[in-house]
C-alpha cells in the first residue's frame, strides 16, 4: 500500500468528513439553541441536492448559483417547518417527544415530495468544468472539487464561529440557548431569532446536499443515512459542542475512507465501532468534560 | 394497579375493551372472506408489535425508534431456521424470542448510556445497523431479496387455524404484558417513565429496570415478526426498515400509549389504510406522514386517549374536582 | 460506661468541596452528625444547603473530600446505592409520582426496599404486608385518609407530607429534608413539625433538615449549622448561633428569632 493511496484516501476522508460537518454543525446549532433535535434534518440535505439537480443539471443553470439556490432553497424549507408547525409545541409537556414524531412526519412528507416531483431513480450532476480535474502540488494529487469543498467547508467552520463570538446575533443565540425567557426580557426577539436560526442550520444541510450532488448520486434514500451520519458525529465529538462536530465528522471520514480500503462492504461498521466505543468509554463525546453525563 | 394516569382506562374497561375485541377478532373471520384472516392476520401480529413498543415507550417512557431491528430479527430467525431445515416451528417461535432478548441486552446497554432525544437516535442507528448487516449479507439471509417459501409445519398450513394460532399468541401475550404491568416490577417501569430522579432515590436501580424494559419489548418484537414470517412464508429486509419502527411508533400513539388496547386499535386502522392507500397511489409516505403530524398537533393523547379523556370528563362531571382527569 | 471503640458517627463530612465553573458552591466543609442527633442547616438563599444534600446523596460527585456514612465512603456512589444504605430523602420541589396513588407512591418505595421489585407477576397491590406497612407510613404522616387519591391532585402541604412519607419508608436511619415545611400555610407547619418530631424519636432517627422559617429551627433542632456561599459558617447550639456574629452578619437584613 503506498503512500499516494493513503494520502488519497485522507484527503477523501477529509472532503466526506466536511460534507458531514456541514449537515452536523447545523444540527449542533438547532439543539443548542432551539432545543430542538431536527430528525428531519437529513431532509434537508436531500432537498438541497435535488434543488441544485433541478437548477443544474435541468434548468441549466449554473453550478455555483445552483448550490446558492440550494442553500437558499433548503433554509427557506426549514424556516417553513419551524414556523408553522415546530413552533407549536414548544414548551408542551413531553416535548422531546413530540419533536421526534414531528420532524418525522416531516422526513416521511419530504421523501414523498421529492419522490413525486423527480422520481425514485438516481439523479446526477457533473461538476464544473473547471473543477472537474485533478490538482497537483508536489506528490500530492486530489480531485479538484474535494478541495473547494474542503475550503467551503473550512470557511463556514471558522465564520460560524465568529459570527458567534463576535456578532451580536451571535450573542443573542448564546443568551437563548442559555435562558430563553431571560433572552426575551433583555430585547431578544426569540421568535424570529429561532427561525432564523432554524433556517440557517438547514441552509448549510442543503449547502452540503449539493455539494455533495456532483460526487455521489442524488437518491431519497440519502436523507436517513445523513441523520445517522450526523448523529454519529456529534456523539464522537459532544452533544452540543460545535467543535466536537468539526472533531467528530473529521474521524468519522477518515475511519470511513480507511474502511473502505480493508472491508469495502461494511466499511460503515466502522463507525458504528467507534460511536460504540465512545459511549461505553466517553458518552459525554470527546470534546467534553468527563463526568458530564452521569 | 390499574394504570394510574389520568383519562388513562381503569383496568376493568381494558378488559372489557379486550374482551370485545377478543370476540370481534374470533368471530369476524368465519364470515368467509379471506380478506378478513389476512387483515385480521395482520392487525393481530403489528398489534402486538405496538404493545411490545408500548411497554418499552407509554410504560417506562423511553422512545425507541429502533424496534424494527428485533421485529425482523424474530422474523429472520423463524424464516432462516425453517427454511434452513434446522429446526421446527414449535422450537423456533420460543428460539426468537429468546434472539430479541439477546439482540437487546448488546444494543440496550449502549443505547441507554444517553438519554432523551440522543436515546431515541442510538436506537435508530443500531437497529440501521442491523438493517445494513441483513441487507449485504447476501450468502446468509438472502440480502436484498430476502427468503421466499418458507415451509410451515402441516398443523398451521391453513390460513384460518394459523390466523387463530396468532389470535391465541396475541392475547395471551396481552395478558401477560398486562400482568406485568400491574406488578411492583411494572410500578416501577411506571415511575422511571415519570420521575427518573426520585426512582434512583427509593433505591432504583434505573438503568437496570430501563435494559429490562427493552429486552420485554424486544422479546415481543421478535415475537411478532415470527409469527409474521410464519404468516407470510416469506421475509425481507424491509421488515428491519426504519419506517417499520416508525410505523409501530405511529401505531401506538394513534391508539393512544396509555393502554395496551390503545396500540391495537392504532394497528388496526394503519393497516387498514396502509392497505388502502397502497391501492391507490404508491405515495403512502405523505399521508402516513400527514396522519402523524395532524396527531402530534392536534391529538396529543392519541385519538383514543383524547376520546378517553373526553369520556372521563363526561363521566366526572359532577365529581369531585380533583379526581377528574387532568390534561 | 467505657466503649472501647466508639461507633462512627452517622454522618461525617470532611472537606467536601465542589465548584461549577468558577463558582464554589460547597468549600471545604466538614462536619459529622451524631446518632439520633435532630439537627438543621441554615443560610442565606444561595448559600449551596441543597448542594451540599445533593453532594451527600449521590446526585453530585464531589470534586474533593470524602462522605462517610457509618464509617464508610459514599462519595461517588449513585442516589439508588446511597438509598439503599440507608439515607432517605425529601426534596425541596417536591418530587413525587403525580399520576399514582398516595398510597402507591409509598408502596413502589417500600417494596423497592423489599426488593421485590423485580416481581414479574403478582399484581403490586397484592402485596398485602406491605399495603400494610405503606398504609401505617402515611398514618404517621396522617395521610392514610388519602391514600386512594391521586398524588397531584393533593394540596401542597400533603403532596410535602408525601414526600416525606416516601423517604421514611426506606427504613433509612438518616432521613434528610430540604424545606419540609416551605410553602405551609402556619398551621400546617405546626402539624407538620408535630408529626416530624414524633417519627423522629419513635423511629430514633437521626434527621438533618434544611429550613429557612426559623421558628421551626430554633424550636425543635438540638444542633444547627450555618452555611454562607458554600462555606460552614458555625454550629453549635441553638442558643449559640443565635448569638453568633459571623451568623447574624451573614443574615444581615433578616430576623433571628430567638
Amino acid at each position: 500500500m503506498d503512500g499516494s493511496l493513503l494520502v488519497a484516501q485522507l484527503i477523501s476522508g477529509l472532503t466526506s468528513a466536511m460534507t458531514l460537518f456541514l449537515v452536523a454543525s447545523g444540527l449542533t446549532l438547532i439543539f443548542g439553541v432551539v432545543n430542538v433535535f431536527n430528525f428531519a434534518h437529513g431532509s434537508f440535505y436531500l432537498l438541497g441536492a435535488y434543488f441544485a439537480y433541478q437548477a443544474v443539471a435541468v434548468s441549466g443553470v449554473d453550478f455555483w448559483a445552483g448550490v446558492l439556490l440550494a442553500f437558499l432553497g433548503a433554509g427557506a424549507a426549514g424556516m417553513v417547518m419551524e414556523y408553522i408547525f415546530l413552533r407549536r409545541i414548544y414548551g408542551r409537556a413531553g416535548e422531546a417527544g413530540f419533536q421526534i414524531l414531528l420532524t418525522y412526519s416531516f422526513i416521511l412528507i419530504i421523501d414523498d415530495v421529492v419522490k413525486m416531483i423527480w422520481g425514485s431513480d438516481y439523479k446526477s450532476i457533473s461538476k464544473p468544468a473547471i473543477l472537474s480535474g485533478p490538482f497537483t502540488v508536489g506528490e500530492v494529487t486530489m480531485p479538484r472539487y474535494d478541495l473547494v469543498v474542503i475550503v467551503i467547508g473550512l470557511a463556514v467552520a471558522f465564520g460560524m464561529w465568529a459570527a458567534i463570538r463576535r456578532t451580536r446575533f451571535g450573542r443573542n443565540l448564546r443568551a437563548i440557548s442559555s435562558n430563553r425567557e431571560m433572552a426575551s426580557s433583555l430585547g431578544v426577539n426569540v421568535p424570529l431569532t429561532l427561525s432564523l436560526v432554524f433556517g440557517l442550520a438547514t441552509a448549510l444541510g442543503g449547502l452540503s446536499g449539493a455539494l455533495s450532488a456532483p460526487v455521489r448520486t442524488v437518491t431519497p434514500g440519502a436523507g436517513i443515512e445523513v441523520i445517522i451520519g450526523s448523529l454519529i458525529v456529534v456523539v464522537i465529538g459532544g452533544l452540543g459542542n460545535f467543535w466536537g462536530a468539526l472533531v467528530g465528522a473529521l474521524v468519522i471520514g477518515e475511519v470511513t475512507a480507511f474502511g473502505i480500503l480493508f472491508l469495502p462492504q461494511w466499511a460503515i461498521l466502522f463507525s458504528y465501532a467507534v460511536m460504540a466505543l465512545v459511549l461505553i468509554f466517553r458518552p459525554e463525546g470527546l470534546l467534553m468534560k468527563r463526568g458530564a453525563v452521569r | 394497579m390499574s394504570g394510574g394516569k389520568p383519562g388513562a382506562k381503569s383496568g376493568r374497561d381494558e378488559w372489557a375493551q379486550w374482551g370485545i375485541a377478543l370476540v370481534l377478532f374470533a368471530v369476524v373471520p368465519l364470515l368467509g372472506k379471506k380478506y378478513f384472516v389476512s387483515m385480521g392476520n395482520e392487525i393481530l401480529v403489528m398489534g402486538l408489535f405496538a404493545m411490545g413498543f408500548n411497554l418499552l415507550y407509554g410504560v417506562t417512557g423511553m422512545l425507541s425508534f429502533g424496534q424494527a431491528a428485533y421485529y425482523g430479527v424474530g422474523a429472520y430467525t423463524v424464516g432462516l431456521l425453517l427454511s434452513k431445515g434446522v429446526a421446527p416451528f414449535w422450537v423456533a417461535l420460543p428460539a426468537t424470542m429468546a434472539v430479541g432478548a439477546a439482540l437487546a441486552l448488546v444494543l440496550g446497554p449502549l443505547c441507554i448510556r444517553l438519554t432523551g432525544v440522543y436515546f431515541t437516535m442510538l436506537t435508530l442507528a443500531f437497529a440501521e445497523m442491523v438493517w445494513g448487516i441483513v441487507f449485504k449479507w447476501y450468502d446468509f439471509t438472502g440480502g436484498d431479496n430476502g427468503i421466499q417459501g418458507i415451509p410451515m409445519p402441516e398443523a398451521l398450513h391453513d390460513p384460518l387455524r394459523y390466523y387463530y394460532f396468532t389470535l391465541a399468541v396475541v392475547f395471551v401475550s396481552f395478558w401477560l404484558i398486562r400482568r406485568i404491568v400491574d406488578s411492583p416490577f411494572g410500578a416501577v417501569l411506571q415511575s422511571i417513565r415519570e420521575n427518573p430522579e426520585r426512582a434512583g432515590f427509593i433505591g432504583v436501580k434505573v438503568r437496570r429496570y430501563q435494559l429490562a424494559a427493552m429486552v420485554l419489548s424486544g422479546v415481543f418484537a421478535a415475537l411478532a415478526g415470527g409469527l409474521f414470517a410464519g404468516y407470510q412464508h416469506s421475509i425481507h429486509p424491509d421488515m428491519l426498515h426504519w419506517t417499520k419502527s416508525g410505523e409501530v411508533i405511529l401505531m401506538s400513539i394513534l391508539g393512544g400509549v396509555s393502554s395496551f388496547f390503545g396500540p391495537l386499535m392504532g394497528a388496526a386502522v394503519i393497516v387498514f389504510i396502509e392497505d388502502m392507500i397502497g391501492k391507490y397511489t404508491e405515495f403512502w409516505e405523505i399521508w402516513i406522514g400527514g396522519i402523524m403530524l395532524a396527531i402530534v398537533i392536534f391529538f396529543p393523547r392519541g385519538v383514543i386517549g383524547t376520546s378517553d379523556t373526553w369520556i372521563t370528563r363526561w363521566r366526572n362531571h359532577g365529581k369531585r374536582a380533583d379526581t377528574a382527569a387532568r390534561p | 460506661m467505657e466503649n472501647a471503640q466508639t461507633p462512627p458517627p452517622v454522618l461525617e463530612v470532611r472537606r467536601l468541596s465542589k465548584a461549577f465553573g468558577g463558582l464554589k458552591v460547597a468549600h471545604d466543609v466538614s462536619f459529622s452528625i451524631r446518632r439520633g442527633e435532630l439537627s438543621a442547616i441554615i443560610g442565606p438563599n444561595g448559600a449551596g444547603k441543597t448542594t451540599l444534600f445533593n453532594l451527600i446523596t449521590g446526585k453530585l460527585v464531589p470534586d474533593a473530600g470524602m462522605v462517610l456514612f457509618k464509617g464508610e465512603r459514599i462519595d461517588g456512589l449513585s442516589p439508588a446505592d446511597i438509598a439503599r444504605k440507608g439515607i432517605g430523602r425529601a426534596f425541596q420541589i417536591t418530587s413525587i409520582f403525580k399520576e399514582r396513588t398516595v398510597l402507591e407512591n409509598v408502596l413502589i418505595s417500600v417494596l423497592s426496599r423489599e426488593k421485590k421489585t423485580a416481581r414479574l407477576f403478582r399484581k403490586a397491590s397484592g402485596h398485602l404486608e406491605e399495603v400494610r406497612e405503606a398504609m401505617e407510613i402515611l398514618g404517621t404522616l396522617s395521610l392514610d385518609g388519602k391514600a386512594g387519591e391521586m398524588a397531584g391532585s393533593l394540596p401542597h402541604g400533603d403532596q410535602k407530607r408525601l414526600d416525606i412519607s416516601m423517604a421514611l419508608a426506606l427504613n433509612p436511619e438518616l432521613v434528610m429534608l430540604d424545606e419540609p415545611m416551605a410553602g405551609m400555610s402556619p398551621e400546617e407547619r405546626a402539624t407538620t413539625v408535630d408529626l416530624i418530631r414524633k417519627v423522629w424519636s419513635e423511629k430514633a432517627l437521626t434527621l438533618l433538615f434544611i429550613e429557612h422559617d426559623m421558628d421551626v429551627v430554633f424550636g425543635i433542632s438540638e444542633w444547627i449549622r450555618v452555611l454562607n456561599q458554600g462555606v460552614l459558617l458555625a454550629e453549635g447550639t441553638p442558643a449559640e448561633i443565635s448569638r453568633n456574629r459571623d451568623v447574624i452578619t451573614a443574615y444581615l437584613g433578616e430576623e433571628i428569632v430567638e
